[in-house]
């Protein structure tokens, strides 16, 4: 199951009204829980998979990160980002580049001090490739979203830290 | 006249004028409206990457650099729309025959491609800031390597001055701009629906690798293409979910 594949589920976890379910394949489990009662539209959700290959993961954020919680472990909020970390959000639907093309570097890594108008990534929309630049300095802490995947109108895409 | 400061830049050769305007955009901003055109380049693009098929001197090749800041995410597939019905005006009108939008902003005649689009936006504060437009238009061409493309010349027999045609390309280009920027977006739809290849047409498509029957309905605010589906169903599509099968 990849990334997209669990955004998914747990938007269609989040949309049915449920409070729990749990997929077990062979290497791979997941468990989603939510709040009860679940609101229209609410995304807040704990996710176990502890044998769950997370390739291009980034780097951990700045908090700790949480440790993978046993599928019994009870339901607790997502961690929020630390209160001084600023989120950059898609400000349209389409699909996230992280370079200017497939042999190109990345805009920026987790460590990157941005300004105001750096380029920090593309979103494809309809053939039409957006340039995202940077409304905040600081330094990129976290990248959320994989190279090549989709991505919803205001969908945080970065995490950074204010200079 | 929209553009009142704009440049015309003409070059022999460049890698491509996208890239020439973007280095431009990043060192000094030119007026709104300036067009890069160039007799050759040697890394002309379609989509990430796409080469480009075109011999030196032999087309129509050029990148408007716009503004538009009265654009955001909600209404930006209109760029798209305007520009390419500039083109598919200018080709109508030079080919006399009909000249259809493949979406999202191929340009097609006779079942053939004879123009694309590439457009490069920055974005700031949710507005579009500036765009680069690349047009690549066949225009004197005779030899292709795909059976799918054409040019004005191989459609009428007539070789085509460049720069004429740019100069008529400018003009629709910018009372498209106008329309745009006026927000005149019912009159924009409902032309680009007007032009749009294969609308109504029971067809196949390949959808997520599924192979269907649909016909094209027409296209959402957003640029998805709507499609109505053999069994009922109705669908919305992306770029990267749906492949014409013709």
């Amino acid at each position: 199951m990849n990334i997209t594949q669990i955004q998914d589920l747990i938007k269609f976890v989040s949309k049915s009204g449920v409070s729990e379910v749990e997929i077990e394949q062979k290497d791979f489990k997941i468990t989603i829980k939510t709040h009860e009662p679940v609101k229209k539209g609410q995304e807040i959700h704990q996710i176990a998979m502890p044998t769950m290959q997370m390739p291009a993961m980034q780097m951990p954020v700045a908090a700790p990160a949480p440790a993978p919680a046993a599928p019994a472990a009870p339901a607790a909020p997502k961690e929020e980002p630390k209160s001084n970390l600023i989120e950059v959000k898609s400000p349209m639907i389409g699909t996230f580049y992280r370079s200017a093309g497939p042999d190109k570097p990345a805009f920026v890594e987790v460590g990157t001090t941005i300004k105001n108008g750096d380029t920090l990534c593309i979103i494809e929309a309809m053939k039409l490739f957006n340039e995202i630049e940077a409304d905040v300095s600081g330094k990129i802490v976290k990248v959320l979203v994989n190279d090549s995947t989709p991505v919803e109108y205001d969908q945080p895409l970065f995490l950074v830290e204010p200079n | 006249m929209l553009f009142k400061n704009r440049a015309i830049i003409n070059l022999d050769v460049t890698d491509s004028t996208n890239q020439y305007a973007a280095h431009l955009l990043r060192n000094a901003p030119p007026p709104d409206g300036t067009v890069i055109t160039a007799q050759s380049q040697h890394q002309g693009r379609g989509q990430r990457g796409t080469a480009w098929e075109s011999q030196p001197g032999e087309n129509l090749l050029c990148s408007f650099i716009v503004y538009p800041n009265f654009l955001g995410a909600a209404n930006q597939f209109y760029l798209s729309k305007v520009v390419a019905l500039a083109l598919q005006e200018l080709c109508e009108d030079f080919i006399e025959r009909e000249v259809l939008l493949k979406w999202p902003n191929d340009i097609i005649v006779a079942n053939k491609k004879i123009g694309g689009v590439l457009i490069e936006a920055a974005w700031n504060d949710q507005r579009m800031q500036s765009a680069i437009i690349g047009i690549g238009l066949n225009l004197n061409q005779l030899q292709f390597e795909s059976p799918r493309a054409t040019s004005i010349r191989l459609m009428t027999n007539k070789i085509w001055d460049a720069q004429d045609c740019l100069i008529a390309l400018i003009n629709k280009f910018e009372r498209y701009y106008f329309k745009l920027a006026a927000g005149q977006f019912t009159e924009i739809s409902k032309l680009y629906r007007d032009h749009l290849y294969r609308l109504g047409q029971p067809m196949k498509f390949d959808y997520h690798g599924e192979i269907i029957d649909a016909m094209i309905t027409g296209v959402d605010e957003d640029g998805k293409l709507r499609l109505h589906c053999g069994d009922g169903r109705s669908l919305s599509c992306g770029l990267k979910e749906v492949k014409m099968l013709y």
